[in-house]
């Protein structure tokens, strides 16, 4: 199981973060175990945007041991405490991936239990073990401008339940890159050791890290969204619809058995990936006709904005 | 649009559960003739219904839809989910939009109409029974039929007819791919005429090149030490 979803605004004003969280509170018997998004484009201080987990117990111990550690690799432009998150805007010393994985060691060799979620410069990652409507409430994510987002509720078959282990994966230390996954990547084991060995560092045990890595790299190898998420058809095995997301848009692919549903629609004010129809009746209302198409087995698509 | 009044149940802000509930006690009330408002692509509508009546679904439904059922009449202005109709007996399901993975698997009879395009896996392990896609169909459609015709009005994807047994398929585009153990013919005149017969009242009567595809038998019965055939057929 597992659901995922994207929303893509085509226009200003499309109301992403209600859209997004409606299709996942809709697929919420997909997985109940936890919720977690990847919102894209809101405003915020600094050239990027640190979304960092403070730890089970609250983190407010934390936050000096954070900031200072932040501050030795770059400038704090802003610090909110939100529901167990640091949501840090911030100039680094160095904007590379190499330096931004420097600098996301050092918060977590600081700062036992503290996990940087994300870095970005226009993503935001909210995790929890809790459903999308409660995240929505408590983070007061209506009416914020976000340009598109991805996200994802969990059944957690192959590692375990926490918000540390929940989707979505960014792809450390590649900006803005993040992936939700529903299935199960059978090639992670032997993949994961050879980017190791390349010097990417993996959190969890989880093989959708793996795969946000993996399309990261490729991207930064020069390859399009769409030529990334092509090629990924080839070089994953195992079932999965998987969503990548970046600050421009975001792709998806589907392996060649479509073992793992996936249907697309899109308007001319939007567009929507879903494991299944009833996000959209969830986030459109059941009243709503909405064309869908489903994606093929060994198919790949992407969008940007 | 209909001649007769339908039963009206609108779905809108009930439970998968409080809908069937409806439905069941409106067939037992003795009413046959029933439209669901708003389905919203609920799973599990109309599920193991086994006596003639007639159900319009007025939107999108979701996963297994008209499954276990026998001598239903089943009509969905929209698009269906995975496993539409699975294990039915007898009766008829037509889909005015498109379907999920594994449309009318396991069907032991009747017939089902989907007029768009249909995903992976359509009629698998099916032991009787008429499907028609208007469209296009996924991957290894018809994988293990035993006893059923799938027509597929317009492209196969991979693998089409894979390990079949005494299915006949039927494509009027082109097969991407067909799978082990297949046998590619012409179809007979008696086909081409129950073809037309079948499609006609859905509004799929244009004439195609068709194409016919059954099991070329080398699977069903071999020695294990038989390797040529392992090799030839898979």
């Amino acid at each position: 199981m597992c659901g995922i979803a994207g929303f893509l605004a085509k226009r200003e004003g499309v109301p992403v973060a209600e859209g997004l969280v409606g299709m996942l509170q809709a697929m919420r018997g997909r997985g109940p175990d936890s919720t977690g998004l990847s919102l894209y484009g809101a405003p915020h201080e600094g050239e990027l945007v640190a979304s960092i987990w403070a730890g089970d117990d609250g983190g407010a111990a934390a936050r000096q041991g954070i900031l200072e550690a932040i501050d030795r690799h770059g400038r704090v432009a802003s610090a909110d405490f939100r529901e167990g998150y640091f949501r840090i805007g911030l100039d680094p010393e160095d904007g590379s991936p190499r330096g931004l994985r420097q600098l996301a060691d050092e918060v977590e060799r600081t700062n036992p239990g503290v996990r940087v979620f994300s870095l970005g410069h226009k993503l935001e990652l909210i995790k929890y073990t809790a459903d999308a409507r409660t995240i929505f409430d408590t983070w007061s994510l209506g009416g914020v401008p976000f340009t598109h987002g991805v996200g994802h509720v969990r059944m957690a078959t192959e590692s375990r339940v926490d918000v540390n282990h929940s989707h979505p994966f960014w792809a450390r230390p590649f900006p803005d890159v993040t992936v939700v996954h529903n299935g199960h990547v059978t090639n992670y084991h032997k993949n994961r050791r050879i980017y190791e060995m390349r010097g990417y560092s993996f959190q969890t045990e989880n093989d959708t890290e793996f795969v946000a890595v993996y399309l990261a790299e490729q991207l930064a190898h020069g390859l399009t969204l769409d030529e990334a998420v092509t090629r990924s058809i080839d070089d994953l095995d195992g079932s999965f619809t998987y969503l990548v997301s970046t600050a421009d848009g975001f792709g998806v692919a589907r392996d060649r058995f479509s073992t793992k549903p996936c249907l697309v629609a899109e308007t001319d004010d939007w567009v929507a990936v879903v494991s299944e129809g009833i996000a959209l009746a969830g986030a459109f209302g059941d009243d709503v006709e909405i064309h869908t198409y489903e994606l093929q087995g060994g198919e790949a698509r992407a969008w940007t904005r | 649009m209909d001649a007769i009044a339908l039963t009206r149940i609108d779905a809108h802000g009930k439970t998968t559960r409080e809908v069937n509930a409806e439905l069941k006690a409106l067939l037992a009330a003795g009413q046959r003739e029933l439209e669901v408002l708003n389905p919203g692509s609920r799973h599990n509508l109309a599920v193991g219904i086994l006596e003639p009546a007639r159900i319009v679904f007025r939107g999108d439904v979701g996963y297994f839809c008209g499954a276990l059922s026998d001598g239903l009449e089943i009509e969905v202005e929209g698009d269906a989910g995975w496993s539409l109709g699975a294990d039915m007996m007898s009766g008829r399901i037509v889909v005015h939009g498109n379907s999920g993975s594994s449309t009318a698997p396991s069907i032991r009879g009747g017939l089902v109409v989907v007029k768009g395009n249909a995903g992976a896996r359509t009629g698998i392990a099916n032991k009787g029974g008429t499907i028609v896609v208007g469209g296009s169909t996924g991957y290894m459609s018809g994988f293990m039929a035993q006893k059923s015709r799938i027509v597929v009005c317009g492209d196969a994807a991979d693998a089409f007819g894979d390990s079949m047994y005494l299915a006949e398929l039927f494509c009027g585009g082109e097969i991407r791919s067909l799978g082990s153990d297949t046998v590619l013919e012409e179809p007979t005149a008696e086909d081409l005429a129950w073809l037309a017969e079948t499609l006609e009242p859905f509004g799929l009567g244009p004439k195609r090149e068709w194409k016919k595809v059954r099991s070329a038998g080398k699977l069903w019965r071999y020695d294990k030490k038989e390797f040529s055939i392992w090799k030839e057929a898979l």
